[in-house]
């Protein structure tokens, strides 16, 4: 799952919780920035083939961090969770 | 190497904690905390210790974190800040973090020190309630070890998830038909339909109806054994401080959520049904929340309070380090609407107890989304709503512990205001009113807790 900025009006981007019952998009909502041009833009995380159906919508999308290169990260995560609670 | 915590380590470690320091750590039991829909239940600790430089009242201070699954970093950094305040308050001595160098970017955070006397009066000052991880539920289905070769798509149905586990809806076939967003199932503007114009196009409502949609509301306010949990603990301990520990964005954020705020019409309110259908969200100004300018001030300046330590101590004196530790302070709404909110909820019982109409004590409520946005660049990037728990999470555990200290000190600094008219937003209060009074009173108080704070660092 790609981590993406998702630029566009704030009708276009009122939209899309819906799109996640298309497909999986998770909004990181408190980055939400208004551009002061009308737009605003929003991190999100989906697949990369997600991309062209948030473009459909009017959004411009960026992709922060790939697919591959997220995915990766998880497992490091991962990793380290099977291994054992933090030393918290 | 070790990881995030599953919420029966959270709860063993809380117990380890209660038994440890019994004089000082109470637990919660079940009567106090229910389990989640799938069963995990880790609950929460008191601390609060009577001595002779008590006060006779003190202010009931609430701390949550995990309320979103997905957010890995709050609940692990909120039990370590439980276990070094009590080792700290045991030995009667100051705490010193020791500095941390980013191992990916060789940057280096200094050495800070919380002095002997926040944690003192944290302890002996405040009635302190922590709970670390809300979301038991959820968090282990983020957290949960998957059959080797399972999909991509199963991996990030896990990894992305933001809600609790409630089954999906009869006849809701989707995975993420299941749950519901925690923090928009409490009882403020619940019913969101019912109270905006939701035909605004630019309404910015992030919440939903849809049980599929990860802001989904849930079919009733509290309707969710985990926001019952939170709720009940701000009713029956009558919180008038309460802090929700988030991931990520890098923001300090007071109230309101549900709308821009405004001080001059009292009649516009979350109260007022003359406005249902009507509110019309940041993009229009039509409708305001209320807030008595003073309330609106109090609330910005703790908040600022809170980003500026943070950003002094977590920080250090490095300009690199200081560029990755700089938190944003805003009302939440400037963010976007909201409704169902806990840290709104949390403040809105200033405005309309529901303690059976007893008035209740000023309430402060802040919400700090901890972590930078990866889309800002190389200096936003913390690992977004999963840091590496090596090379990422010592720093945000350092900026929660930061922020929870300042907090604390605020609250505990603060001369205890008896319950009293909390200040009613319909009809108008008259300019000159006694509620008005008290606001003022707390900003003051406020402001000399920050001057108070700032010379116990000097």
């Amino acid at each position: 799952m790609a981590i993406i900025s998702i630029t566009g009006s704030a009708t276009v981007l009122g939209q899309l919780p819906a799109v996640g019952s298309s497909f999986p998009l998770a909004l990181a909502r408190s980055t939400a920035t208004d551009n002061g041009d009308g737009t605003w833009t929003v991190t999100g995380h989906t697949a990369e083939a997600n991309v062209p159906a948030l473009t459909g919508l009017g959004c411009t999308v960026r992709i922060v961090v790939a697919d591959a290169d997220e995915l990766a990260r998880w497992q490091t995560i991962d990793t380290q969770v099977d291994s054992g609670p933090g030393v918290a | 190497m070790a990881g995030y915590m599953t919420s029966s380590v959270v709860s063993a470690h809380l117990d380890a904690l209660a038994s440890t320091y019994p004089a000082v750590c109470t637990r919660s039991g079940p009567a106090d905390w229910a389990a989640g829909w799938g069963g995990a239940r880790s609950g929460y600790v008191k601390i609060s210790a009577a001595t002779a430089d008590s006060p006779s009242s003190r202010w009931a201070v609430l701390i949550t974190g995990g309320v979103h699954a997905r957010e890995l970093a709050p609940p692990d950094a909120l039990v370590s800040f439980l276990e070094k305040l009590l080792a700290a308050y045991t030995s009667s001595s100051a705490i010193t973090y020791p500095a941390w160098t980013d191992p990916t970017a060789g940057i280096v955070y200094d050495s800070f020190t919380i002095p002997w006397p926040w944690v003192k009066r944290a302890v002996e000052n405040l009635d302190l309630y922590v709970a670390p991880l809300v979301n038991d539920d959820g968090r282990d289905w983020v957290l949960a070890t998957l059959p080797s070769g399972a999909s991509h798509a199963t991996q990030e149905l896990h990894k992305m998830w933001r809600k609790n586990r409630r089954a999906a809806p009869s006849g809701v076939t989707s995975p993420y038909g299941t749950g519901v967003d925690i923090n928009r199932n409490f009882d403020v503007v619940w019913n969101f339909s019912k109270y905006y114009d939701t035909s605004l196009a630019d309404l910015d409502m992030q919440s939903s109806a849809s049980p599929v949609d990860e802001t989904y509301i849930g079919s009733a306010a509290e309707s969710e054994p985990e926001t019952k949990n939170v709720a009940s603990l701000m009713r029956t301990k009558n919180i008038s401080y309460y802090l929700d520990v988030h991931q990520y964005s890098r923001d300090v954020l007071y109230s309101w959520g549900i709308e821009t705020n405004q001080a001059t019409d009292a009649t516009q309110n979350f109260a007022n049904v003359a406005w249902d259908g009507k509110r019309d969200g940041t993009h229009h100004d039509t409708y305001k929340e209320y807030i008595p300018s003073s309330t609106a001030a109090a609330a910005a300046a703790a908040a600022q309070h809170i980003s500026d330590q943070v950003l002094a101590k977590a920080g250090g004196s490095s300009p690199a380090a200081q560029a990755r530790s700089s938190y944003k302070v805003m009302q939440s709404a400037n963010l976007y609407v909201t409704s169902g909110a806990s840290d709104d909820y949390c403040f809105s019982r200033w405005f309309a107890p529901v303690t059976g109409g007893a008035a209740i004590s000023p309430v402060m409520a802040f919400t700090i989304e901890i972590g930078g946005d990866p889309a800002l660049g190389a200096d936003h990037d913390e690992g977004g709503f999963s840091p590496d728990y090596v090379k990422q999470y010592p720093k945000l555990e350092r900026e929660i512990h930061v922020a929870a200290w300042t907090f604390l000190s605020m609250a505990a600094g603060t001369m205890f205001q008896p319950p009293a008219a909390p200040p009613s937003p319909a009809p108008p209060p008259p300019a000159s009113s006694g509620s008005g009074c008290s606001q003022v009173l707390l900003v003051l108080l406020l402001m000399i807790a920050a001057v108070l704070t700032a010379l116990v660092v000097a």
